[in-house]
């Protein structure tokens, strides 16, 4: 087991935001967390990167030693949280540079996840230059340059637009073939949680709780199918009627 | 009922009247590169005016000189040497004052943005002593430090201090906080942090910040060498003034635009080549 989450309860202030959240994390495996907005899903992943304290609970991490792994859990933000005044080169470079690696190490690292991301002829483009798209593909790059153990993704897709969601989505989906990353992946789009998780974790809103954990046992490489895409639908009906109440509930909690 | 009938009625109207939907506008939007010759041409034409009104004998060259006998009181300063002499002193004393008030005001603004005590302890201060005109301190920095450059200097670093800490670290603050938490998911160092996102993040901030402070130390510099200075163009307009000199107090008045359009310049050059970015 790579991580053990063991949130009892998380606050802020008096407001309880998650309720006895337990859930454990396999290496190469994809968790995605989906549940209506304001169900706690971006404080969770907070808590499980070192980012927020949780009031009570622990998360655990036990990852095994990896030589060239230089930052074991990292995000992907969903507002890419790229530096606009570094060019795309610089912009990974960034996280590399108080890690003691001589110059050549550094761009043979970066020229390797500029290529897996398909950003090579982009390397010198300043982020306003690029498409939403680009800008994410950059923000993933510039995580799995330091070889994580595991990849916090908070929303990473839904600051895109439809297609460019789908193709992200898609391509995610082949780097995970390839590479087997472990990953924690927060999203409200169930398509897209269809598509890469092994395990969907529904949250209630909130306090947020863990309503169910769904197991999606289509093999990835045929979840783009139209054989894979027909055996989802099933699974996709029985996530939407556990979110559908929740989100209606949360939603008249807002208006109200 | 009868609104009914007076829209259909409206409606009908438009239709026949055209067929193409008009241009309604495009939310005022300003062009900074188009027509860049109407700004010159704005000032030739004044100048212009004014020499012909002063040719034709409209205006008084006692109370306001032609723009040419302007230009010739500037020419025979400069041929004396009076001209630099002047100049240079005022601009030996802004340049010092407002290097030492402008390093200070960094350096406190990145404290205040930084640190919550400094913040609590600073912005009170800040907010007493910013709106005083700081030429009313001058005669108790005479007192202190004597009557030589150390007071003037002084004055404008006083001057430019506020307005550079208050730019500093109201710029901080407005860098997106969430680029500093992607920094401190990657492990990256205070130090790395502070110099490589805030400071670049705040920078846009803090030169439109030195726009307004290098206008402060002129501003502030003339009137000091009124009040206590035997170079520089305050006084140089000051003696202009009790000579009843006209064509010397525009010539003076003159010099202070032309220093401060350089300066401007001289800011939007960097700006230019450092927010590229942008």
């Amino acid at each position: 087991m790579l991580m053990q989450i063991d949130i009892a309860e998380h606050r802020y202030g008096s407001l309880l935001v998650l309720d006895n959240v337990q859930f454990s994390i396999a290496s190469g495996e994809i968790v995605c967390v989906v549940g209506p907005s304001g169900c706690g899903k971006s404080t969770l992943l907070s808590i499980l990167g070192g980012l927020v304290q949780p009031t009570n609970g622990s998360v655990s991490y036990s990852g095994q030693s990896q030589t060239d792994c230089l930052n074991d859990l990292t995000y992907v933000f969903q507002d890419f949280a790229l530096l606009p005044w570094l060019t795309v080169r610089e912009n990974i470079r960034f996280v590399l540079r108080h890690h003691a690696l001589d110059p050549a190490t550094c761009d043979r690292k970066i020229d390797d996840v500029l290529a897996r991301t398909g950003l090579t002829s982009f390397a010198q483009a300043f982020p306003k230059q690029l498409s939403g798209g680009m800008k994410q593909r950059v923000g993933i790059a510039r995580a799995l340059v330091v070889r994580p153990q595991v990849l916090l993704m908070d929303e990473p897709f839904s600051a895109l637009d439809a297609q460019t969601r789908e193709l992200l989505t898609a391509d995610f989906l082949d780097l995970w073939l390839r590479e087997k990353i472990t990953a924690v992946h927060i999203t409200h789009n169930l398509a897209e949680a269809l598509t890469l998780a092994d395990r969907i974790i529904v949250l209630s809103r909130r306090p947020g709780r863990i309503k169910k954990i769904v197991e999606v046992t289509v093999p990835k490489a045929q979840r783009l199918t139209a054989e894979g895409q027909t055996e989802l639908v099933a699974l996709r009906e029985e996530l939407w009627s556990l979110i559908k109440d929740e989100a209606v509930l949360a939603n008249q909690e807002v208006t109200a | 009922m009868n609104d009914m009938t007076l829209g259909n009625r409206n409606m009908k109207q438009k239709t026949q009247a055209s067929d193409h939907v008009p241009f309604r506008g495009g939310g005022f939007l300003i062009d900074e590169g188009g027509r860049r010759g109407v700004s010159t041409l704005a000032i030739v034409l004044l100048i212009a005016a004014w020499q012909l009104a002063s040719g034709l004998g409209l205006i008084n060259p006692a109370f306001l000189p032609s723009p040419f006998k302007v230009l010739e009181t500037l020419y025979d300063l400069a041929l004396t040497g009076q001209l630099w002499a002047d100049c240079s002193a005022s601009l030996f004393r802004i340049i010092v004052g407002w290097s030492i008030g402008t390093a200070l005001g960094l350096a406190f603004g990145v404290l205040m943005a930084l640190s919550t005590i400094v913040r609590n302890v600073g912005k009170p201060l800040v907010a007493a002593l910013f709106p005083i005109p700081k030429i009313a301190v001058l005669p108790l920095l005479i007192l202190w430090l004597g009557v030589g450059e150390l007071p003037k200097v002084t004055v404008i670093a006083f001057g430019v201090f506020f307005p550079t800490v208050i730019s500093t670290y109201t710029s901080i603050d407005n860098v997106p906080r969430n680029l500093i938490r992607m920094a401190q998911s990657f492990g990256v160092p205070l130090r790395t942090i502070v110099r490589s996102i805030l400071l670049p993040g705040a920078l846009p901030g803090i030169v439109a910040g030195m726009r307004i402070s290098t206008g402060y130390s002129l501003t502030i510099i003339v009137a000091a060498e009124m009040i206590a200075a035997e170079h520089g163009i305050g006084s140089f307009i000051m003696l202009a003034g009790t000579l009843f000199r006209s064509d010397q107090l525009i010539a003076g008045v003159v010099l202070l635009a032309i220093i401060g359009l350089t300066i401007d310049r001289i800011l939007s050059v960097l700006e230019n080549r450092w927010f590229r970015w942008r």
